[in-house]
C-alpha cells in the first residue's frame, strides 16, 4: 500500500476506522440484548433500548435526511462561522502579544485571569446582548474557542527559533516584515494544532448553544429533543450527523493545514 | 573598513541574584577593506556576540563599531551575516530564501531585473541550479549552507560576516565550500570576517588571524597569513605551520 497515493491510502484508513467503529457498536448492541433480555415478550427491556444498532441509526438518518440536513447545515454554519470568526481574531493578536515583549506583558494578566473561568457563565450575557438568535449562539462558540487559539498563537510566536528571527533581521527585514514572513508562518503549525483542538470545543460549544434556547433547526436540538422523551434510533442519527459534521471539518482543516504548511510535510 | 574601539558587552542577569556576564571586554579591532580575518577562541568566549554587534544585531555595552564610516546602529544592507545554522526559512523555497535580503529591500518593486539575475548566476554558480522550488528540509546540509551564501550574496554586500558557518558538515563538503567561499571572496573583493573555532578553517580563509582570549572576549593573538591568495594553499607546508602557530596559541 505504500506505494498508493496519500490520498487513496486516506480513503483506505478512514474506511477501515469506520468499518472498525461499526463493527464494535454492532458487537455493543448485540451485547445489550443478552445483557438486558426482554422483560415480558411484548416489552423489551429499556436498557437494551439505549443502544440501538447502527442499521437501525442509519436507517432512522436515512428516514429523517430531509430535517437533518436542514439541522446539519445550520449547525455547520454556526460551528464554522465561530471557528472562523475566533482565528481571525485570536490567532493575530496571539502572535503580536507573543512577538512583543512589552504587549505580553501587559496583556498575560489579563489572559490568565479570564481564561479559567468556564465561558459558559458567560451565556446569559451574551443572550442579553445578543438576543436568542444565531448570534449569541456563534459567539458563545467565539468566546469558548477564542482563548484556547489565542495562547497557541501567543506561545507558538514566543518559542520560534531565534535564528530564524536574527537571519531575517539580517537580511533587512522592518517589523511588518518580520511578522508576515517569519512569525507568522513559523507559528501556523501550531495555530493549526488549535484550531482542531478547538474544533471539539466549538461542537460543545454549539451543543449547549442550541440545547439552552432551540433554534428551528440544530443538531444538538434534534439530539436534545430525541433524548427526552428517549427515541433511541433518531437520538443515534443526531450523533452520527455530529460526528459527521466533525469528521468533514477536521479533514478540511488537515487539508488546508497539509497545502498552507507544505515545507512541514516533506 | 571596520573599526572596533573599545567595545565591551555585558548581558545583564536572566536569573535575579546572579551577576551580569561580561562577554567582550574593551576590545580593538581594524579590518581594512576588502580583507579576511578569522576569529578564533574557545566556546563561549563571545566570538558569535560580536558578530552580532558588528551586524547591528546587538547593542555594545560601551565601545564603539564603525562599518564603511558610519557607526553601526541597525543591520545595514551592505553587510551580511551568514549564521551557524545556516537560518534558512523553512517554509520558503530555495529561490525565495537566496532573494529573502532582496525582498525586504525592494518593498516598492524597485529594484533592477538584474538584481534578480545575479541571484540566479549566484545560485549556479553554488551549484544549486535546478533547486530553487526545492525546500531547505529537501536538501542536504552543504546545499543549505551554499543557499545561505548565496542570500548573503545576493545584495552585493560590502561586508560578509560568517558565524562558524560550515560547522557540522562532513570534512569533504567543509573543504569544497571553504573553497567557493575563498574563491568568491577573490572574485568579489568583499569584506570577510569568519567566526571559528576550526583551526585550519581560520588558516585557509583568514588572512590575519585574531585569537581571542577565554571570557571577556580580548585580543590575545593576532597571527598574520598572507598567504590565502597562493593557489594549492591547503596543500603547502606554510598552511601546516601557521594551523600549528594558532593551535600553539589557542592551547596556550
Amino acid at each position: 500500500m505504500s506505494h498508493w497515493p496519500r490520498w487513496a491510502q486516506e480513503i483506505v484508513n478512514y474506511s477501515l476506522s469506520i468499518v472498525a467503529l461499526l463493527l464494535l457498536w454492532q458487537l455493543a448492541h448485540w451485547g445489550a440484548q443478552l445483557l438486558f433480555p426482554p422483560i415480558h415478550p411484548r416489552f423489551p427491556n429499556p436498557r437494551a433500548q439505549i443502544l440501538p444498532g447502527p442499521l437501525e441509526a442509519f436507517g432512522a438518518l436515512a428516514h429523517n435526511w430531509r430535517e437533518t440536513s436542514r439541522d446539519l447545515e445550520a449547525s455547520g454554519v454556526r460551528l464554522i462561522l465561530g471557528l472562523l470568526i475566533s482565528l481571525f481574531t485570536a490567532a493575530p493578536l496571539g502572535l503580536m502579544i507573543g512577538a512583543g515583549r512589552r504587549l505580553n506583558g501587559l496583556l498575560t494578566p489579563l489572559i490568565y485571569t479570564i481564561y479559567p473561568i468556564p465561558k459558559v457563565v458567560f451565556w446569559p450575557v451574551l443572550l442579553i446582548l445578543f438576543g436568542i438568535g444565531e448570534n449569541s449562539k456563534v459567539s458563545f462558540i467565539v468566546l469558548m474557542v477564542f482563548f484556547q487559539i489565542l495562547l497557541s498563537a501567543r506561545d507558538a510566536a514566543q518559542h520560534i527559533p531565534p535564528s530564524y528571527v536574527i537571519s531575517a533581521l539580517a537580511a533587512g527585514a522592518k517589523r511588518s516584515q518580520l511578522f508576515w514572513h517569519v512569525i507568522l508562518p513559523a507559528s501556523l503549525p501550531e495555530i493549526f494544532t488549535s484550531l482542531r483542538v478547538s474544533l471539539g470545543i466549538g461542537v460543545a460549544a454549539l451543543y449547549i448553544a442550541e440545547t439552552a434556547i432551540r433554534p428551528r433547526f440544530g443538531l444538538a436540538k434534534t439530539i436534545s429533543q430525541s433524548a427526552f422523551p428517549l427515541i433511541p434510533a433518531r437520538l443515534y442519527a443526531g450523533i452520527i450527523a455530529l460526528a459527521f459534521l466533525g469528521l468533514v471539518l477536521y479533514i478540511a482543516i488537515e487539508a488546508i493545514e497539509r497545502f498552507v504548511c507544505r515545507w512541514k510535510y516533506l | 573598513m571596520i573599526k572596533v574601539e573599545h567595545l565591551s558587552l555585558v548581558y545583564p542577569p536572566r536569573v535575579r541574584r546572579q551577576e551580569p556576564v561580561q562577554v567582550i571586554k574593551a576590545l580593538d579591532l581594524e579590518v581594512a577593506e576588502g580583507e579576511s580575518v578569522a576569529i578564533i577562541g574557545p566556546s563561549g568566549c563571545g566570538k558569535t556576540s560580536l558578530l552580532l554587534t558588528l551586524a547591528g544585531l546587538r547593542a555594545a555595552t560601551s565601545g564603539k563599531i564603525v562599518i564603511g564610516g558610519e557607526p553601526v546602529r541597525r543591520p545595514r544592507r551592505e553587510v551580511a551575516l551568514i549564521l551557524q545554522d545556516a537560518g534558512l526559512l523553512p517554509w520558503k523555497t530555495v529561490w525565495k530564501n537566496a532573494t529573502l535580503s532582496l525582498c525586504f529591500h525592494d518593498r516598492r518593486r524597485s529594484l533592477p531585473r538584474s538584481a534578480y539575475e545575479q541571484v540566479h548566476r549566484s545560485l549556479s554558480d553554488l551549484g544549486l541550479q535546478g533547486l530553487e522550488n526545492r525546500y531547505p528540509a529537501q536538501l542536504s546540509g552543504g546545499q543549505r549552507k551554499r543557499v545561505a551564501i548565496a542570500r548573503a550574496l545576493a545584495v552585493a554586500p560590502h561586508v560578509l560576516l560568517m558565524d562558524e558557518p560550515l560547522a557540522s558538515l562532513d570534512a569533504f563538503t567543509k573543504e569544497r565550500i571553504q573553497a567557493l567561499i575563498l574563491d568568491l571572496w577573490q572574485r568579489q573583493h568583499f569584506t570577510m570576517v569568519l567566526v571559528t573555532h576550526d583551526m585550519e578553517e581560520a588558516a585557509f580563509l583568514g588572512q590575519r588571524i585574531i585569537v581571542l582570549s577565554s571570557p571577556p572576549a580580548m585580543v590575545k593573538a593576532i597571527v598574520d597569513n598572507p598567504a590565502i591568495n597562493q593557489p594549492q594553499w591547503r596543500q603547502s607546508e606554510a598552511y601546516y605551520e601557521q594551523v600549528r602557530r594558532v593551535r600553539l596559541l589557542c592551547e596556550s
